[in-house]
C-alpha cells in the first residue's frame, strides 16, 4: 500500500494557492561592502550543508560560484592598475599609467571613487526570471512558478535529470551530488508564505539586498540610478529590470557599474527555447530526408530486380 | 588586475551514461525504421527477400531500447524517481516530447518484436500499421534529441539548428548499417546490395548535416580543443565514420567490407555523440594554447563574456 501512495502521489494536484503580487529582489551593487551576511544567513536559513573551504586565490571570493548547496554568492572584482611587472589585461576602467605609489597612496581617493582603481562587489542569486528557461525546460514539472512568480523546485517531484542545468544561462541551478536533486534559492518561499523576508535581505546590513513588490523595486531602482547619476557615477545602470530582446526581464535584478561578464553575468543572456519551432522543423526535415532517400534507395533497387 | 577566467553557465550533469543513451537511441530508432521499411516495400512488391533483415531489425529493435531507457534511468540522479517524468507532457519541454515519444516508440517496438517471436503471419493488418506508425515514433524519438541539446544554454549545442537533424540522419545510417553487417553475416542477398545501396544514400546526407554543425559549432569547439584533438575527432567521426565506409562500399561488394563499413558507420556515430556531450565539460581554460584569439572567437560566438574576477594572491 505504501509503495502504491508513493507511486500515486507525484500524480496527484492539489488547487494551486491564489496568486499573490509578485515579489523579487533589487541587488545594490554599490551599496555591498562585501561582508557575505547574505552567504552566511542563506546557509544557516536553509540548513544547507558546507562545501568545505580552500583558498581559491580570487580575491576574497572563496565561494567560487553559485551552486546547489550555495545559493548566494559574493563576487568581488579588483580593478586597480599594475605595478608588480606581471602582464595583464587591460583594467576595464581608465588608470594612470603610473603604479600606485605606497608612499603617496590615499585611501580617502580611492573611497571617493579618484582613479586609482576600484573594488566591486555583488552578491549574486538566482535571477527568478519571468520566463524562466528552467522551468520550461522541466520534463517533471517539478520546476513551477509559485503564487509570488518567483521560480521554485518541488523536491518532492525532482528526478535530477539535469536539463534545467543545462538550461539556465546564468549558471545557477545545479544538481546536488548529496541527494540528486536540483537545488537553487527559493526567494525564502517559507518565509514569505509567513509574510517575513527573505534571510539575506533581512541579514544585509546595508540594504544593498532589497526584497519587496517587483514594482516598487523597479521605481525605487531607477531613483537610485538618477541620483548615482547626479552624483557623478554616470556607470551606474540596472540589468535584468526590464525584458530585452533575446530575454524576459528578471526577479531578481541589479545595478551595476561595469559590464555583466566582469561581475560573472551573460553580457546578452538569451532564452535557449526561442529556437524551439524552427529547430523542430529542421530535425523533422533532416527525417523526412533520409527515411526519403532510403525509400527510394531501396523501392529502385527492388524495381531492378 | 589579474583575471581568472570561466564560462558562465554551468556543464549538465551528463556523461557515459547519456553518451550510451544518444548511441542506443539512434540505433534502436534507426534499426526499426529501416527494418519497417524494408517490410513495407518487401509486402509492396510481394517478396520475401527482405524478411531476415526485416525479423532481425525487429528483434533487436526492442531490446536496443530497453537499453537505452535504462541507461536513462541510471543517469538520473534519483532513478527511483523515472516515472515522474509522466506527471507532464510538455511540448515546450525537448526532453519530455522525448520521455512520451520514446515510451510509444517502445510500445511498437515490442509489438513487432512480439509478432516476430510468435506468429507475425496472422496479423497482416497489424503489422503494416505497427510498421507505419511506430515509423513516424522512431522519427521522432531520433530527432528530438538534438533539439533537447541546442535548445539549451551551453556552449557549441546552443549555436547549432541542424543538430536534431543531424542526430535524426545519423540515426538512419546506424540503425541501416547495423542491419547490412547482419544481412553481409547471413549472405541474404538482394537485401544487403540493397541496404549498402541505402547506406551510401544517407551517409552521404549524414555528412553535410555533420558539417553544417561542425560549422556551426566551430567558435565553441576552437575555444576548447586543441587542433591536434579536433583533427583526431573529425578524423574519427567524418573521416572514419563517413567518408571510410563509403569508399568501402564503393570499392566492394564482398560481406567483409560491407561489415566492416557498417562497424565503422556506427563507431563513427558513437564517437560523434561522445564528442557531442563532452563539449561543455572542456573550459575555455582546457586548452592548452588558449589565448587572445580563442578568448574573442569564445566571446564572439556565444555572446556571453567569460567573467574577469581578479586574484589578488597572483599579484603579491
Amino acid at each position: 500500500m505504501i509503495a502504491l501512495a508513493k507511486l500515486i502521489y507525484p500524480f496527484r494536484r492539489p488547487a494551486p494557492p491564489a496568486a499573490k503580487p509578485p515579489m523579487g529582489f533589487f541587488t545594490d551593487s554599490t551599496l555591498c561592502i562585501g561582508c557575505k551576511a547574505c552567504e552566511v544567513a542563506c546557509k544557516q536559513w536553509n540548513q544547507l550543508p558546507s562545501d568545505g573551504f580552500e583558498f581559491s586565490g580570487d580575491s576574497y571570493d572563496n565561494t567560487k560560484t553559485l551552486s546547489a548547496t550555495t545559493w548566494r554568492h559574493v563576487v568581488f572584482v579588483e580593478q586597480f592598475p599594475a605595478g608588480d611587472g606581471i602582464a595583464r589585461k587591460p583594467p576595464v576602467v581608465p588608470v594612470p599609467e603610473t603604479p600606485i605609489d605606497p608612499e603617496t597612496f590615499s585611501l580617502d581617493a580611492l573611497l571617493s571613487g579618484s582613479d586609482q582603481g576600484r573594488w566591486l562587489m555583488m552578491s549574486d542569486v538566482c535571477k527568478h526570471c519571468s520566463a524562466a528557461p528552467c522551468e520550461a525546460a522541466c520534463p517533471t514539472g517539478a520546476l513551477v512558478f509559485n503564487e509570488f512568480s518567483n521560480v521554485y523546485i518541488q523536491n518532492d517531484i525532482c528526478n535530477g535529470c539535469g536539463y534545467c542545468v543545462a538550461a539556465c544561462p546564468f549558471g545557477v541551478i545545479t544538481r546536488s551530488p548529496h541527494d540528486g536533486h536540483a537545488h537553487k534559492c527559493t526567494l525564502c518561499y517559507d518565509r514569505q508564505r509567513d509574510e517575513l523576508i527573505p534571510a539575506c535581505a533581512k541579514a544585509c546590513p546595508t540594504e544593498s539586498i532589497q526584497f519587496g513588490p517587483m514594482e516598487e523595486l523597479r521605481v525605487r531602482a531607477a531613483k537610485r540610478v538618477d541620483e548615482l547619476h547626479r552624483r557623478g557615477i554616470a556607470d551606474a545602470y540596472l540589468y535584468g529590470d526590464q525584458p530585452s530582446a533575446t530575454y524576459s526581464a528578471l526577479g531578481a535584478f541589479s545595478l551595476l557599474l561595469d559590464k555583466p561578464s566582469v561581475y560573472g553575468l551573460p553580457d546578452e543572456p538569451a532564452m535557449p527555447q526561442r529556437n524551439l519551432g524552427g529547430d523542430y522543423a529542421i530535425a523533422a526535415l533532416g527525417a523526412l530526408a533520409w527515411i526519403i532517400a532510403a525509400t527510394v534507395a531501396l523501392a529502385g533497387n527492388a524495381i531492378l530486380w | 588586475m589579474t583575471t581568472v577566467t570561466h564560462t558562465v553557465t554551468k556543464a549538465p550533469p551528463w556523461h557515459g551514461w547519456v553518451t550510451a543513451d544518444l548511441s542506443l537511441n539512434s540505433l534502436s530508432t534507426g534499426v526499426f525504421a529501416v527494418a519497417a521499411l524494408c517490410d513495407l516495400i518487401g509486402d509492396l512488391i510481394g517478396s520475401a527477400a527482405y524478411r531476415p533483415v526485416v525479423r532481425i531489425g525487429y528483434l533487436a529493435a526492442f531490446p536496443l531500447v530497453l537499453c537505452d531507457l535504462a541507461c536513462l534511468v541510471l543517469d538520473l540522479g534519483d532513478p527511483l524517481r523515472f516515472f515522474h517524468m509522466l506527471r507532464v507532457f510538455k511540448p515546450g519541454s525537448p526532453m519530455s516530447v522525448g520521455v512520451w515519444s520514446t515510451s510509444v516508440f517502445s510500445g511498437f517496438a515490442f509489438m513487432a518484436w512480439s509478432l516476430e517471436i510468435f506468429d507475425r503471419s496472422g496479423f497482416p493488418a497489424a503489422r503494416v500499421t505497427i510498421a507505419v506508425a511506430g515509423i513516424v515514433a522512431a522519427l521522432i524519438t531520433a530527432g528530438y534529441k538534438g533539439v533537447l541539446l541546442s535548445t539549451t544554454a551551453q556552449p557549441g549545442w546552443k549555436d547549432s539548428r541542424w543538430l536534431g537533424a543531424e542526430l535524426s540522419i545519423s540515426s538512419g545510417a546506424s540503425g541501416t548499417a547495423f542491419l547490412l553487417a547482419f544481412a553481409a553475416i547471413l549472405d541474404a542477398q538482394p537485401a544487403m546490395a540493397d541496404l549498402r545501396a541505402v547506406l551510401a544514400t544517407v551517409l552521404i546526407l549524414d555528412l553535410a548535416a555533420a558539417s553544417v554543425v561542425a560549422y556551426e559549432m566551430r567558435r565553441a569547439i576552437l575555444a576548447r580543443f586543441t587542433r591536434a584533438e579536433i583533427a583526431g575527432w573529425y578524423a574519427a567521426m567524418l573521416g572514419g565514420g563517413g567518408l571510410a565506409p563509403l569508399i568501402l562500399i564503393a570499392a566492394s561488394a564482398a560481406a567483409p567490407a560491407s561489415i566492416a563499413a557498417a562497424v565503422l558507420t556506427i563507431l563513427g556515430a558513437i564517437a560523434m555523440r561522445h564528442h557531442l556531450v563532452m563539449i561543455p565539460h572542456r573550459d575555455v581554460h582546457d586548452r592548452r594554447d588558449a589565448g587572445p584569439t580563442s578568448d574573442r572567437a569564445e566571446a564572439g560566438a556565444t555572446g556571453i563574456q567569460r567573467s574577469e574576477v581578479g586574484p589578488a594572491s597572483r599579484r603579491s
